[in-house]
C-alpha cells in the first residue's frame, strides 16, 4: 500500500509543473509613492487569517522516514504466556501525509488530510520470540492510516474558532492488508481563539485524543507568536506539541521543542494468530514523549526538507482489552504492563509547502 | 415604393450595431478593467496598484505599512532567490504580472511574487464585486494554494 502512495506522490509532484516565468517587461510611470499613504477605504467586514507572521510553512504533501535506535522491551505475561525480555535492534517507519486546503477564503478555511504511518520492529533474536505481543510487533509492526479534516472559521477581525477531526485506522495490520472497522479511532478538537495582531494568536478548547495511548479528554491551548525582531517565535498546541522557532532567514528554520505522540492500536492479527485468547479487543496503548531539535530548509522553491533528531521517551506501551475512557478513579488493571526502553531517534522528510 | 439606397441601409445598420454594442453587458465578455486601481492586501500591510499593459495586467507595491527596517533603512527584496535582486527596494516592486482578462471577473495566466519567502506562484484573480479581489496563489494546480482577499481603496482628494 505504501508503494502505491509513493507512486501517487510522485505522480502528484510530476503534475506540479514549475511556475511559468513571465518574460513581460513593464515600464511603470514615475510617481510619488507618498500619495498612497492617505486613502479612503470602503468599509467592509474583515476577518482574521489562520496564520501569524513568520509561522513555519504548512506542509501540503510530506513523505518521510523515522528511525529509532536500539532499545529493550519487557513484555508482560498474559493469558498463560510468560513475561519475556527482548532486544530491539531498531525500529523504523515511513510517514506520509497530505493536507489540502479544499476551501480557502476569508470566511472559511477547510483542509482535508490523509496520513499513512508505519512502525516496524527489528528484534535481535526474532525466531526465538514466544510472547504473542512481541511476535506481532516483529511480524506485523504497527500502522496508522486515516483521514482528517480541519475547519478554521474567523468570526471577525480578531476572534476565530477552529475544529479538527481525525478518523484513523490503527492496528497491527500489514502494509498489504486492509484495516478493519474495529481499528477505527476518532479524535477531535474544538477551540475558540483570538488573534490580537499579526504576530500573535492563541486559542483554548478541548480535545478527545489518543496521544496519551488511551482515550482521553484534555484541555488544549494553541499559542503562535513571533517576536518583534521576527527571528524568534513560539509554535505550540499543548499538550500535543510545542516548539521555539528561530529563523536564520525565510528559508532556514530551527526548532527546539517536543511532541507527545501516541495512539491506540487494535491488535487483530495478534488475536487471529492466537485464537484461544480469552480477549476479543486487545489494544496497545502506545504513547511517547519526543523532545527534539528540528531543522527545516527550502531545498528548491516550494520543496522543503525537515531533519529531526531527538529522544524517544516511552510513556505507555501497555495492552488493554477494549477502547474505553479510563477515568482517574478507574482501577481496572491493564492486561499487560509492558516496559519499552528509551532511545534516540531521527527522522527526515521531504515536503511540498503551501504558499 | 421608394427605393432605399444602400448607403442609408449601411448607416442604419451601423447605428443599430453601435446601439447593441453599448447595450450588451460588457461583463459577459470582458470585465471592463475593474481590476485596474489601488488595492490593499488582506493583512493591510501593503497596497498594490494594478495597471493594464497591452492586453494584460500587472501590479506593483506602492505602499508599505512598515517601509523601513528597525534601523531606518529601506526594506528590500532580501529573500529573492536571485542574489542580484536582493538590494531592490520593495516599494515599487512589480509583484503581479501577466494577467489576462478571461471575462466574468476572472484574470488568469499571471504570477504573483511573495517577498516574504522569495517565491513566485501561479496566480488567478477573481473580481468578486467591484471592491473585492480574491487573489489565489498556487503551485502547479489550484488545489495547492492559498487565497488572499484584497480590498479596493481610493486616494483621498
Amino acid at each position: 500500500m505504501y508503494k502505491g502512495i509513493v507512486v501517487l506522490v510522485f505522480c502528484l509532484l510530476a503534475c506540479i509543473g514549475s511556475v511559468q516565468a513571465q518574460n513581460d517587461t513593464i515600464k511603470f510611470e514615475e510617481e510619488d509613492f507618498s500619495q498612497y499613504g492617505s486613502v479612503e477605504t470602503i468599509p467592509t467586514k474583515r476577518f482574521c487569517s489562520s496564520k501569524v507572521l513568520g509561522l513555519s510553512p504548512s506542509k501540503l504533501i510530506s513523505a518521510g522516514f523515522d528511525y529509532q535506535g536500539s532499545s529493550t522491551i519487557t513484555a508482560d505475561g498474559f493469558a498463560g504466556f510468560l513475561k519475556e525480555d527482548a532486544d530491539i535492534n531498531y525500529n523504523h517507519g515511513k510517514r506520509f501525509a497530505v493536507n489540502l486546503p479544499v476551501i480557502s477564503n476569508t470566511k472559511w478555511l477547510v483542509s482535508l488530510g490523509l496520513t499513512w504511518w508505519d512502525n516496524n520492529y527489528s528484534f535481535k533474536n526474532k525466531e526465538n520470540l514466544v510472547n504473542p505481543f512481541l511476535k506481532t510487533l516483529s511480524k506485523n509492526g504497527l500502522r496508522t492510516t486515516g483521514l482528517n479534516i480541519t475547519l478554521f472559521k474567523p468570526l471577525n477581525e480578531v476572534w476565530y474558532t477552529l475544529a479538527q477531526g481525525s478518523f484513523d485506522f490503527n492496528g497491527d495490520f500489514r502494509s498489504n492488508q486492509l484495516p478493519e472497522s474495529n481499528q477505527l479511532k476518532v479524535s477531535a478538537t474544538v477551540l475558540v481563539g483570538k488573534k490580537p495582531h499579526d504576530r500573535r494568536m492563541w486559542g483554548f478548547g478541548i480535545s478527545r485524543t489518543y496521544r496519551a495511548g488511551e482515550q482521553a479528554f484534555f484541555p488544549v491551548l494553541l499559542y503562535n507568536y513571533t517576536f518583534k525582531n521576527k527571528k524568534w517565535g513560539i509554535e505550540a498546541l499543548l499538550p500535543a506539541r510545542a516548539n521555539v522557532r528561530y529563523a536564520i532567514n525565510a528559508r532556514n528554520l530551527i526548532f527546539a521543542g517536543f511532541e507527545l505522540e501516541g495512539n491506540a492500536y487494535r491488535l487483530n492479527n495478534l488475536m487471529a494468530d492466537n485464537n484461544n485468547l480469552p480477549f476479543n479487543a486487545l489494544e496497545l496503548k502506545r504513547s511517547e514523549l519526543r523532545p527534539r531539535i528540528t531543522y527545516e530548509f527550502s531545498l528548491y522553491k516550494f520543496f522543503w526538507v525537515s531533519i529531526q533528531v531527538g529522544y524517544r521517551y516511552n510513556y505507555s506501551f501497555n495492552i488493554d482489552n477494549g477502547d474505553f475512557y479510563r477515568s482517574s478513579g478507574n482501577t481496572t488493571p491493564y492486561i499487560a504492563n509492558n516496559n519499552l526502553g528509551n532511545t534516540f531517534y531521527t527522522s527526515i522528510s521531504l515536503n511540498l509547502v503551501s504558499p | 415604393m421608394k427605393k432605399i439606397s444602400s448607403l442609408r441601409v449601411l448607416i442604419l445598420l451601423t447605428f443599430i450595431g453601435s446601439l447593441l454594442a453599448f447595450t450588451i453587458p460588457q461583463d459577459e465578455a470582458k470585465s471592463q478593467n475593474k481590476i485596474v486601481g489601488l488595492w490593499e492586501v488582506g493583512s493591510g500591510k501593503a497596497r498594490v496598484k494594478i495597471v493594464p499593459y497591452g492586453e494584460k495586467f500587472a501590479g506593483r507595491i506602492v505602499w508599505l505599512k512598515e517601509p523601513t527596517y528597525p534601523d531606518g533603512t529601506v526594506k528590500v527584496d532580501k529573500n529573492n532567490q536571485d542574489e542580484t535582486k536582493r538590494s531592490v527596494p520593495l516599494l515599487g516592486y512589480t509583484n503581479l504580472i501577466g494577467f489576462v482578462d478571461k471575462g466574468k471577473g476572472k484574470y488568469e495566466e499571471g504570477t504573483i511574487y511573495d517577498p516574504e519567502n522569495g517565491n513566485t506562484y501561479n496566480c488567478t484573480i477573481t473580481l468578486t464585486d467591484d471592491n473585492t479581489l480574491e487573489v489565489r496563489g498556487y503551485i502547479g494546480v489550484s488545489l495547492f494554494g492559498r487565497t488572499d482577499i484584497w480590498k479596493k481603496v481610493a486616494l483621498k482628494k
